[in-house]
């Protein structure tokens, strides 16, 4: 009896082992161009075009990040603060509606309350293809295309389905014992929102917060087919336009400019979802539960 | 009372007003304007009924492109599905949940890191003199233009794609397999099913009604690629990686501004995953019975 719980506790121990080998040689792989990228962002033009190169770089050298602050003609400076321009407008903008509008779609009743939503929610699979080309016109009619502003309004539009489903749940989710409570004592529904409902919903707004920050702060494809003047690019952007098509030989700069510029643009994008991913994981886990 | 209802509506109204302006008049509009020739930023377009559909019909372009569009798919699809199914259900057998955490970090992070900035790491590996072709020819291979050669470019955006996209499934396949209730899984173990049994007659079925959504989405995914594409290869070499929806961009947006032509294009590639996904329900359906 005892030797059969061994001998399968062996086995089970057996079979832990070789998944982790399994799952780390995918995560190697995965990892690797991003790996790749964090070496070659320090490497000196002979270290990169080198026939023979190592895969860390000789040291901490800098020159790649130098040259894209200082020498580089393109103003990636500039990129960095549109991006952050678009990043925070969006967000505000998100996380102000999402919680007015979560609350009027789980706590309040009103016509049409259901039907709007799930309106809302057959948006979500809408592909991105059959908007665009008249999301590009009605930008340009309202002289919203080449500003930033009118990209932020944009992205929350097309981010907010999501983020107020959420939002609803999160409400949903909260008994409503303190709301009954605070009804007695003749609270308004606005009241209800501001000192009962939002203190509780500090979590899910930060859940709500995050990823839209990572939709705005990553998005491509708005921002390369709303903006068209150089001085308003998203580093998104401008690290796919800012790379010539130029044999190698002929540029000015090398791949390790572009790297450390790919890098700059993912790293406030990680460091966001590795501080909320508990979070993000227990939200979906509840969301598709119900 | 009436006072009330009205005073309720107000909560939605930010965010809808958004939505409707940007996002579902968008839609809506898209359709009208596929019925009309709109060249360049004017507010006055001409109807012209089904002109830009007998014309697309005859585009060779719009036929190259639908393709390389079903093409991408076939290529990338599949692969970043069962890629995304291993690694989930792996990291739901892990015992210790640190690090099913470390893991699922991991392997999530390219569907985290902005799509152009992942594109760019790419490039610069598949660079004539980048690591990838150092690699090959160390190990005494020829050197594979792995952007500039139609052959292979579309292979090249696939395998990008994959790494993009596959974390995205694999946390579908996670959650879902998180959810399996504990009382199967525990007389699973009981009983000392082997490891492919747990994962054939057990994990499996219990996440079906994902695996139903994830076929169907298969046809969606047609409409997808466009981020990918404008980032890695803009289309080219020699239009093989110049998927549907990238040509229509390519013709209105970034070119001659036929904004009513490359409507009708979207609204051809949206009918047709339309068409497309029916069948692939069709035949799951017919497969359940």
């Amino acid at each position: 009896m005892i030797r059969t719980k061994l001998f399968k506790r062996g086995e089970i121990f057996r079979q832990q082992i070789f998944m982790m080998i399994f799952l780390s040689i995918i995560a190697v792989v995965t990892i690797f161009p991003v790996f790749w990228t964090i070496c070659s962002s320090f490497k000196t033009i002979q270290e990169i075009y080198s026939l023979n190169p190592s895969i860390l770089p000789k040291s901490l050298n800098l020159i790649n990040y130098k040259f894209l602050f200082e020498t580089s003609v393109i103003d990636y400076k500039m990129a960095i603060l549109n991006s952050i321009v678009v990043s925070i407008t969006t967000v505000v903008i998100v996380v102000v509606c999402s919680a007015l509008g979560g609350y009027g779609f789980s706590r309040v009743q009103f016509g049409y309350r259901d039907r709007i939503f799930n309106l809302l929610i057959m948006l979500q699979f809408v592909p991105l293809t059959a908007g665009i080309i008249a999301q590009w016109q009605i930008m340009s009619l309202l002289k919203l295309r080449d500003s930033l502003i009118g990209l932020a309004l944009l992205l929350t539009a097309m981010i907010l389905p999501s983020s107020l489903m959420l939002m609803r749940q999160v409400f949903l989710s909260i008994p409503t014992e303190l709301e009954d409570a605070a009804k007695i004592d003749g609270a308004s529904t606005f009241q209800l929102l501001w000192h009962v409902m939002l203190p509780l919903a500090g979590g899910g707004l930060i859940l709500v917060a995050v990823n839209s920050f990572l939709f705005s702060w990553g998005d491509f494809i708005y921002a390369r087919t709303m903006l068209t003047i150089p001085s308003k690019y998203t580093l998104p952007v401008i690290i796919t336009v800012s790379i010539p098509t130029t044999p190698a030989t002929l540029r000015v700069a090398t791949y390790g400019v572009y790297n450390a510029a790919a890098l700059i643009t993912a790293l406030p994008a990680i460091i966001f979802f590795i501080a909320i991913q508990n979070k993000f994981y227990e939200g979906a886990r509840e969301g598709l539960k119900g | 009372m009436r006072k009330n209802f009205n005073l309720n509506f107000l909560y939605i109204v930010p965010a809808l007003l958004f939505i409707f302006v940007f996002n579902l008049w968008p839609i809506i509009w898209g359709v009208v304007l596929a019925f009309m020739d709109f060249r360049g930023i004017t507010l006055t377009g001409k109807w012209v009924g089904l002109e830009n559909f007998k014309e697309l019909l005859n585009d060779e372009r719009v036929w190259q492109g639908l393709s390389v569009s079903v093409k991408y798919v076939l290529y990338s699809y599949p692969f970043t599905q069962i890629l995304a199914l291993i690694s989930g259900w792996t990291i739901a057998q892990l015992r210790i949940i640190k690090f099913g955490k470390f893991y699922r970090i991991l392997l999530y992070l390219p569907v985290i890191i902005p799509v152009s900035a992942g594109m760019t790491m790419f490039r610069a590996l598949y660079e004539q003199n980048g690591y990838l072709n150092i690699m090959f020819l160390k190990l005494g291979l020829p050197a594979v233009g792995w952007l500039t050669d139609p052959k292979v470019a579309l292979y090249s955006l696939a395998i990008a794609s994959i790494w993009r996209n596959f974390g995205a499934s694999m946390f579908y396949y996670l959650v879902g397999f998180y959810n399996v209730p504990l009382e199967v899984k525990e007389s699973a173990l009981i009983d000392g099913a082997s490891l492919w049994r747990r994962f054939w007659s057990i994990d499996l079925p219990s996440i079906k009604n994902m695996l139903f959504i994830i076929f169907i989405q298969s046809a969606g995914a047609l409409t997808g690629g466009l981020a990918e594409v404008t980032a890695l290869t803009g289309g080219g070499p020699a239009r093989a990686t110049s998927i549907l929806p990238y040509y229509s961009a390519e013709i209105s947006i970034w070119g001659e501004q036929r904004l009513g032509y490359a409507a009708a294009i979207n609204l051809f590639l949206s009918i047709f995953t339309l068409i497309l996904a029916s069948m692939v329900i069709r035949l799951v359906k017919v497969e359940k019975e």
